[in-house]
């Protein structure tokens, strides 16, 4: 409570240092889509004074004694906007800037840059940049991210997402400000994101401002283009697993727009038929989709509202046809999300930019398994959903010249279903209606707020001090929390930038893994009153510097982070009928991590792209496993290696190479076996038979878990973009795009897992130790069409 | 593993590499054993690494000690000992019906004909129990008529240990093994008894309406935690795709090796369907 106090009375003595001042304050957008900008440079006049515009595209700010000033307003990817003003005591400056690039920065990157973030661990990735690196066929952001340092993939051509020791259930992906829940297809080897909808996406693993909380290890804040509204455009692209389109323009003059957007698999168009042909009463079909949308409308200069959706989901079905029995059966299974969010943005006067949301996230699993005959019907279904529903309020005031205020607070109403089972038949035995594990569903509510303040004092310090509150109840238990976040910039001129970082983060929701016989379900649990919810504490320090002119930018960084209060499931453990699934879980497990990070990127000039490196460790402690002993995390690498290349030919070619390095991630495997007393397998010779026999049955020892690394991982993949412009008889121009890849080009055989056995259909042949291999080398292809 | 009354039989052989095919028996150790009643033998070698001395016969309520002298190796030691306490079954109920719990696969019919039991235990409050049961019956065979009725019918003399039992009391769930896996013993203790008499209920397959054995066991806790880590080990060994869980290894109460020094004891009743059977005090 000390500490909440302390940094209010900070906020509070830098609220009591403002003065009345001139201030110039609007947004600044794209000039041809009228897309609003964020994080674009605003610098006055020679005064030295700047600011950047927030995730609105909002800026304000302040000067003094001085009637007119230049504004000058840089962007990455956009011409330098500059301009003579005279000021007023307010003034409304909306900046409309123009794509495209000034002659001294030929082709200019893709990336931004990270010295300029105050904030140590953050980058913020370029649409444009995850376009250039197409992995197995798709434009990932998850697989793009994987590409940084500090971030790990999990097993080969998934899209896991650790980061810095932490499990895929502590990222908080937030989309258009509202969380998703889930965010994979395909069993994880397909992110849901489409890169053709995103205006903008920032990645923090490092420091955390506190106006994110509610996970352990990332933030993933991505955020919706408005739509185009100065002309109706779009794009479609065919690959060769999917396929999708994206529509966007205005609804009514420029103060209307929307975007939609559209991708579907189509494995089932081929597969159904397919496995139909092959065994005739039977056939299996998969296929995923993902919709998009997005309206935004201009009230007045001041007020803005939008709706953005999201729905996805993942189908996979067998199929049973008997004609001769008049039966039918299936299994499916559903898994997915939906998402939507109303939004209201206010310039309440030039100071302060509010933002209100009413948001609405669902994530589902659902297995369905029907069987129907001439006197027999009978239905299981199993569902397993987390709701979230809630409002919040996202403010930013642009106190002085100096500090910028940014506060907020919500509530979320959160709904658990961890595993539901509803059964009926109809047949000769009777009728029936079952309904198990409905006793299991857990609401709890989300009340919280926060406040940043963000100090710059001249050129030379940035110091962003925030705390955010918030108290999760559930089964009447109240967790609150109070979690302070400090960061510093400090510039040090020629000789770079120092950043420091301390960030408390709290989750109260952990999302656990289910698989059972089936395909396995992602499980979205809250904290009970016997669980506690998860918490971390972490320490940065980043050096940064930029180097020949901004061309090139080095990043150095240090890190420390403790987890506690963890979760595992049980080895095996079902979660679907247990009435107290705290029962089938390893609690109060304690995770550290600490490494040191380098990147070094290459942002402007025909040639782009980045060099990272870490050095890490990650590990856990449970009571129960392991001998109550540290071990290895599963993704624990050691040493992480990413080269990521681009070259841009005339503008019309852009040449990509990924080389990924790793130490081999740990596993645990048997060293060793034993002849071991078991339960008896099949046929004994008499009901007085003895239980316990030894003889057929080997026991395996493992010196501890995770103790064996696996063999280095490599990988070089290529891809190219052919882009070709043409012009119509209208005027209108469109862009055609194939874009060919190669992943694993060398065909490395890496490791997914050690086992040992015979040699397949040769079991005289002695035991050996054989290696599963990931993918190997996979082509692509895709032809895209923007017009 | 060992029950009251039966010699106790050592079986020792060492650990080997997983590639290697041959067993290593240890045929020259010095095998000891001793009670808390100052009773000690030691064990002869009968062959291929097995030690027993038919007249050391353990006791239920004695505390045993294992210990073995392996030339070139450190000497290994165990404890262990044999339940006792008044904790029994006084009846067992066994009714036949369907199981309606939900069936995972398709095309087939989901109501199978099962038998639940109902175990009414007695439950000593002066010790801390550990128990399972499994189900004993009799083999069956399919045939498929001219008509392609099927037709299923029981093996004389072959038995077979059930594997498709299970059950949806929190006693036995609260064990928290997997239920999908399929296993010979459902485990449970006390713990969760609330009174002298508690009832536990299980539910098995069985498709043919004929007498089955039940076995009721009492478990040391080395055995009990040794059969529970068993199920676990067995089903977590091989490798898992989705990669949700990994290995699970073996308990063990060998100081200085790897294995089982243990005690159980068991009673076996015969049941019949639609039955209640009342245990003689």
């Amino acid at each position: 409570m000390k500490k909440t106090l302390f940094i209010f009375m900070i906020t509070c003595a830098l609220f009591a240092r403002s003065q009345e001042k001139f201030i110039i304050s609007g947004l600044v957008k794209d000039k041809t889509t009228g897309e609003p900008l964020i994080g674009a440079n605003i610098s006055v006049g020679d005064l030295g004074k700047g600011t950047t515009t927030n995730e609105h595209g909002f800026y304000s700010i302040e000067i003094q004694n001085i009637t007119q000033t230049n504004i000058t307003v840089s962007y990455i990817g956009y011409k330098h906007y500059k301009t003579n003003v005279k000021v007023g005591p307010i003034m409304r400056l909306d900046i409309f800037l123009e794509p495209g690039v000034e002659m001294d920065e030929i082709n200019v990157t893709a990336s931004k840059s990270f010295v300029q973030k105050d904030v140590p661990g953050m980058t913020e990735l370029s649409v444009k940049q995850i376009k250039l690196i197409p992995i197995l066929g798709e434009h990932d952001l998850i697989k793009t991210l994987q590409l940084l340092p500090g971030v790990q993939g999990g097993s080969e051509g998934r899209n896991g997402l650790y980061v810095r020791g932490g499990s895929p259930d502590q990222n908080l992906f937030l989309f258009d400000g509202t969380p998703l829940y889930y965010v994979n297809h395909l069993g994880g080897f397909v992110s849901i994101f489409n890169t053709d909808v995103l205006k903008n996406i920032q990645f923090y693993k490092g420091g955390f401002p506190a106006r994110f909380g509610g996970r352990l290890s990332s933030i993933i804040d991505l955020r919706l283009k408005d739509g185009d509204n100065k002309k109706f455009c779009g794009s479609y692209g065919i690959g060769l697993i999917s396929g999708d389109i994206t529509l966007e323009g205005p609804v009514k003059s420029e103060k209307t727009s929307f975007i939609v957007s559209a991708r579907r698999v189509w494995a089932d168009v081929l597969l159904r038929p397919l496995t139909k042909m092959t065994f005739q009463q039977s056939s299996m079909g998969y296929n995923f989709y993902d919709l998009y949308g997005k309206l935004s409308h201009e009230i007045n200069p001041y007020n803005r509202i939008y709706f953005s959706f999201y729905g996805g989901d993942d189908h996979l079905g067998y199929f049973y046809n008997v004609p001769a029995e008049k039966s039918k059966s299936y299994a499916k299974y559903i898994w997915g999300n939906i998402l939507s969010t109303v939004r209201w943005n206010r310039i309440k006067n030039p100071k302060l930019n509010s933002d209100y949301t009413l948001f609405y996230t669902r994530y589902r699993y659902k297995n369905a398994i029907y069987y129907k005959s001439q006197d027999d019907f009978a239905q299981n279904l199993y569902t397993t959903s987390v709701h979230e529903g809630g409002l919040k309020t996202d403010n930013s005031f642009y106190l002085s010249e100096k500090v910028k205020i940014r506060f907020g607070g919500g509530l979320s109403g959160n709904w658990f279903i961890p595993g539901q089972i509803s059964s009926n038949y109809n047949n000769v035995v009777g009728i029936s209606n079952t309904i198990i594990g409905n006793n299991n569903n857990t609401s709890a509510l989300n009340i919280f707020a926060y406040s940043e303040a963000d100090y710059s004092h001249v050129n030379w310090l940035n110091l962003n001090v925030g705390v955010r509150i918030a108290d999760f109840l559930v089964e009447d238990e109240h967790y609150f929390s109070v979690e302070p976040r400090v960061f510093s910039n400090i510039n040090f001129g020629n000789y770079g930038f120092l950043k420091l970082g301390f960030s408390q983060m709290t989750q109260p929701k952990h999302m656990l893994t289910y698989s059972g016989s089936s395909f396995p379900a992602d499980i979205w649990l809250p904290s009970t009153s016997t669980i506690p919810p998860g918490n971390s504490k972490q320490f940065s320090i980043e050096y940064a510097k930029t180097l020949n002119k901004g061309k090139y930018e080095l990043v150095v960084e240090l890190y420390r982070k403790t987890m506690k209060n963890l979760l595992e499931v049980k080895a095996g453990v079902p979660l679907v009928h247990a009435q107290n699934w705290e029962n089938n879980v390893e609690t109060v497990g304690t995770g550290y991590s600490r490494g040191i990070e380098f990147l070094f990127q290459k942002n402007s000039g025909s040639t782009t792209g980045w060099i990272g490196y870490s050095l890490s460790k990650a590990e856990r402690v449970f009571q129960n496993i392991n001998n109550g002993k540290s071990y290895p995390f599963k993704y624990d690498r050691r040493n992480d290696l990413q080269f990521v290349v681009n070259h841009s030919i005339n503008g019309n070619v852009d040449l990509s190479a990924t080389w990924v390095y790793g130490t081999g991630y740990p596993i645990t495997l048997n060293n060793g076996v034993y002849e071991a007393y078991h339960p008896v397998v099949e046929n004994i010779f008499s009901p007085e038979s003895s239980f316990f026999i030894i003889g057929d049955e080997q026991a395996y020892i493992y010196p501890g878990k995770n103790w064996l690394k696996m063999r280095n991982y490599h990988r070089l993949d290529l891809g190219v973009n052919f882009r070709k412009q043409r012009k119509k008889a209208s005027g209108k121009t469109s862009e055609r795009t194939w874009t060919i890849g190669v992943y694993n080009l060398y065909n490395r055989q890496n490791a997914v897992f050690y086992y040992y056995g015979h040699a397949i259909g040769q079991k005289s042949k002695p035991i050996k130790l054989y290696q599963q291999s990931g993918f190997p080398i996979l082509p692509s292809v895709k032809y895209s069409v923007r017009f | 593993m060992f029950e009251p009354e039966k010699p106790m039989m050592v079986n020792i052989s060492l650990s080997k590499s997983p590639t290697d095919s041959i067993n290593y028996s240890v045929t020259n150790a010095k095998v000891f054993v001793s009670d808390n009643e100052n009773n000690k033998s030691e064990l002869p070698h009968l062959g291929k690494g097995k030690y027993s001395l038919p007249a050391f016969r353990p006791q239920a309520g004695r505390i045993y000690h294992l210990q073995a002298e392996i030339p070139g190796y450190e000497t290994v030691f165990a404890s262990s000992s044999i339940p006792t306490g008044n904790t029994k079954v006084v009846s067992i109920e066994s009714k036949s019906g369907y199981n309606n719990a939900p069936v995972y696969g398709t095309g087939d019919k989901p109501q199978i004909p099962v038998e639940n039991i109902k175990l009414n235990v007695f439950d000593d409050k002066a010790f801390d129990d550990f128990m399972g049961i499994s189900v004993i019956q009799k083999q069956v065979n399919y045939f498929h008529k001219p008509d392609g009725e099927p037709e299923i019918t029981e093996v004389p003399d072959k038995y077979i240990l059930s594997w498709y039992f299970g059950s949806t009391d929190v006693k036995v769930i609260s064990e928290g093994l997997p239920e999908d896996i399929e296993k010979s013993v459902q485990l449970f203790t006390d713990v969760a008894f609330k009174g002298q008499n508690e009832a536990v209920t299980f539910y098995v397959n069985k498709e043919i309406k004929s007498a089955y054995w039940i076995r009721f066991f009492k478990f040391s806790p080395e055995a009990f935690s040794y059969t529970k880590s068993w199920i676990l080990h067995d089903y977590t060994k091989d490798y898992d795709f989705w990669e949700i869980y990994e290995p699970l290894p073996l308990y063990s109460n060998i100081t200085n090796g790897h294995g089982i020094f243990a005690g159980y004891t068991s009673w076996l009743y015969n049941v019949f369907p639609d039955s209640v059977i009342t245990i003689n005090p």
